[in-house]
């Protein structure tokens, strides 16, 4: 077998190339079969200690298939090698090839051992199992395992946790905010994730946002940011597709040049081989997660909003107010196959020319892959005392091509909302809140349906997107049955506070909303159970108090859903 | 036979209770029954009848009204019919008391158990007019003929 120092020189690139971690993993794996298998007493090994032999060969050969798997690039069906690394990889394929020469020898030694005969040993040696595999390789294995497809699907366990069942919700906001009297700035950080069906939705949004309060009561506020959403089967699938994102928006950019796109996305690699690297690697995941799933989708893009917030009644009760416009990218399946023929296919620059598979040219960017949409969101907010709700519209227009140079739009999102909230203590959670909540919200969102309606009919330009029908009122009634569902059935709903486990001092809420999408005519009613915590400081500036940091934590679980396309309700 | 519940009986209070468990306050102003078909004209305030009016208790859907509006800026007055097939649960021709006897959760109390054939606000006369009478403005419904031909 390869002695270390042989197998040292036979990988070595130099004195100005550091040794990777599978070399080293490979130098400690070599010492310990030294050591446990000297040449000098193999025969004197038992048929045990020959197949034991045997598995830690097979550890020694993985690894080094793991570094020069790492090392290389399928292209069109050719398989390209790092240029970089030359001599490393022959040392690897020796390796490789004294393992197996070992393995043969220590299977011709069990054998012998059990029969006094090498006739006959097995010497198939394409698929040895490793039995208990050693610490240094299971190491090295989940390193490379990861960064095979993208060191962010180890994040993807993050998601899958904090929305482990269908319907659940989780989010984290954070703020910072610098009083500078009589105005502030604030940094916004809000990650969320939530799980409907079968597939998972998690984004991440950035932001700043500026203001100043008018009088003791209200706030009025301007702020900036950006956002990255994913929605796929899996947490892992979410973050590789955020990550996806980050790397179009980059390859689609002049500046940002592939000195830094080659490595984050290449593996740590550099030039042409790490430019087709990631290239292979962001073709790899249009193939795995757009190829296999028709409703994976990632979005990027920028917003900016105009919010106040007026103190109706001090701590008792408030009002929020907020208009929000973005602008981004959509990708998904359909947006690729537009884009360039086929999921998995050569990028093309943005001349709309394919570019080569060989390596990148500096300076040209790629063409989008992604449908530009804008956005508009309102919504209107109150909170008093227990109980907090609003309502929300969203509208939203695609891409549909160039006109003279300029971008047309079709308008194809159109959905209103709204909810009702109430937070309780725990132990106070029962069927009389939800008697309370119903009726309420009911009465809520068949107000903003009528509303809507009636605007409708009032405005003949508003209905010809055929988004408003006459079924709407029919909607309204089939909400309206929610009050009528006898409040016995709710109370498997109402919240044990000793099953769900929560912490004392947890804040509980009971929420009930809805929502009509005019585009699908879809109605859904959800009904959720959380709860959050927050933490907050607030320092005294210009005679405010004002709240500096606030983070708030918040999940929740959905009880029931219903939905209704028109054909009666459908509970989840 | 038609009868008429006593004044001095009226008006009274009356809960409803909606099935989810909220209750609906009503003032009974007047009932009448004539077999199967037992009716009562109950006033709820302005309040009360947001909620009826959006989440169309006493069956009051939207697409069984006929033209016409209220505008819910005072008190608003509501015909109803029980459910016949409910009827024979009432014994002799004291609705009032019949109903005001029974445990709220009693179907008889449930809004669904109602359907409102009739609904009606006052309508602000000229001084002139005041003491000539009445006129109320508001919407029927369709129930009332189909709860006839049931």
């Amino acid at each position: 077998m390869m002695s270390t120092v042989a197998f040292d020189e036979a990988t070595s690139e130099g004195w100005f190339t550091a040794s990777s971690k599978a070399q080293k993993t490979i130098r400690t794996l070599l010492d310990s079969y030294h050591i446990s298998y000297p040449w000098e007493s193999q025969l004197k090994m038992a048929a045990a200690e020959a197949a034991s032999a045997v598995e830690r060969l097979e550890e020694i050969r993985r690894t080094a298939r793991l570094w020069i798997t790492d090392h290389e690039v399928l292209v069109s069906g050719t398989t390209k090698a790092d240029p970089k690394r030359v001599k490393r990889r022959a040392g690897m394929d020796l390796l490789v090839g004294a393992c197996e020469g070992e393995m043969r020898v220590m299977r011709d030694l069990e054998h012998f051992k059990s029969t006094g005969g090498v006739k006959g040993a097995d010497q198939d040696i394409s698929a040895v199992t490793v039995s208990q595999e050693s610490d240094a390789f299971t190491k090295i294995k989940q390193k490379y395992t990861g960064d095979a497809v993208s060191g962010f699907r180890k994040l993807g366990f993050l998601i899958d946790g904090a929305v482990p069942m269908d319907g659940d919700k989780s989010s984290i906001t954070m703020e910072i905010t610098v009083p500078i009297p009589p105005g502030f700035i604030s940094l916004e950080f809000e990650a969320e994730a939530q799980r409907d069906g079968e597939r998972v939705k998690a984004g991440i949004t950035v932001g700043v946002s500026g203001g100043a309060s008018v009088g003791s009561i209200a706030k009025l506020g301007v702020g900036i940011g950006c956002y990255l959403s994913a929605k796929a089967k899996t947490g892992a699938d979410v973050t590789e597709l955020m990550s996806y994102a980050l790397y179009r928006r980059c390859q689609e950019s002049v500046l940002v040049p592939r000195e830094i796109t080659s490595p984050l996305w290449g593996g740590g690699r550099s030039g042409d081989f790490g430019w087709v690297k990631a290239e292979e690697w962001s073709k790899g995941v249009e193939t795995r997660i757009f190829g296999a799933d028709d409703g994976a989708e990632v979005s990027s893009g920028v917003y900016g909003k105009l919010t106040a917030e007026v103190e109706v009644s001090k701590d008792l009760a408030s009002l929020g107010f907020e208009v929000k416009g973005t602008k981004g990218t959509k990708i998904d399946k359909q947006s690729i196959e537009k884009a360039k023929g086929r999921i998995g296919a050569t990028n093309n620059i943005s001349s709309g020319v394919a570019m080569s598979d060989g390596g990148g040219v500096r300076g040209i960017t790629q063409a989008s892959l992604g449908v530009k949409n804008l956005g508009l969101e309102t919504s209107a907010k109150f909170e008093f005392g227990i109980l907090s709700g609003g309502i929300t519209a969203e509208f939203g227009w695609s891409q549909t091509g160039l006109v003279a140079g300029k971008p047309t739009y079709e308008f194809d999102t159109f959905e209103i909302g709204a909810a009702l909230a109430g937070r309780m203590p725990m132990n106070k959670m029962a069927g009389d809140a939800i008697a309370a909540l119903i009726p309420n919200l009911v009465g809520t969102i068949n107000k903003v349906i009528r509303g809507s309606t009636q605007a409708a009919q009032a405005e003949t330009a508003a209905r010809s997107g055929g988004a408003i029908t006459a079924e709407v009122g029919s909607y309204a009634a089939a909400i309206a049955e929610l009050a009528s569902v006898p409040k016995q059935t709710w109370q498997p709903f109402a919240a044990d506070p000793a099953s769900a486990g929560l912490d004392v001092g947890s804040t509980v809420s009971l929420e009930l909303s809805g929502s009509f999408d005019f585009m699908k005519n879809e109605l859904a009613v959800e009904l959720r159970l959380g709860k959050s915590s927050a933490l907050s400081n607030a320092v005294k500036a210009g005679g405010d108090v004002v709240q500096v940091f606030k983070v708030d934590i918040s999940q929740s679980s959905r009880l029931l859903k219903l939905s209704n396309t028109g054909g009666g309700w459908k509970l989840t | 036979m038609e009868a008429d519940v006593t004044a001095s009986t009226l008006p009274a209070t009356l809960d409803f209770q909606v099935p989810v468990g909220s209750t609906v306050a009503t003032r009974v102003l007047q009932t009448r029954r004539d077999g199967d078909d037992v009716v009562v004209v109950v006033e709820v305030s302005q309040e009360e009848w947001e909620l009826i009016d959006l989440v169309m208790y006493f069956n009051l859907l939207w697409d069984r009204r006929n033209p016409g509006t209220v505008s819910g800026t005072g008190a608003v007055q509501i015909v109803m019919q029980l459910d016949p097939s409910l009827a024979d649960r009432i014994e002799g021709d004291d609705v009032i008391t019949a109903l005001s006897a029974l445990p709220l959760d009693d179907q008889l109390r449930s809004t669904t158990s109602w359907y409102g054939l009739e609904v009606t606000e006052a309508v602000e006369l000229p001084p002139e007019l005041a003491d000539k009478g009445e006129v109320r403005q508001g919407f029927t419904t369709t129930w009332a003929d189909e709860l006839a031909t049931r």
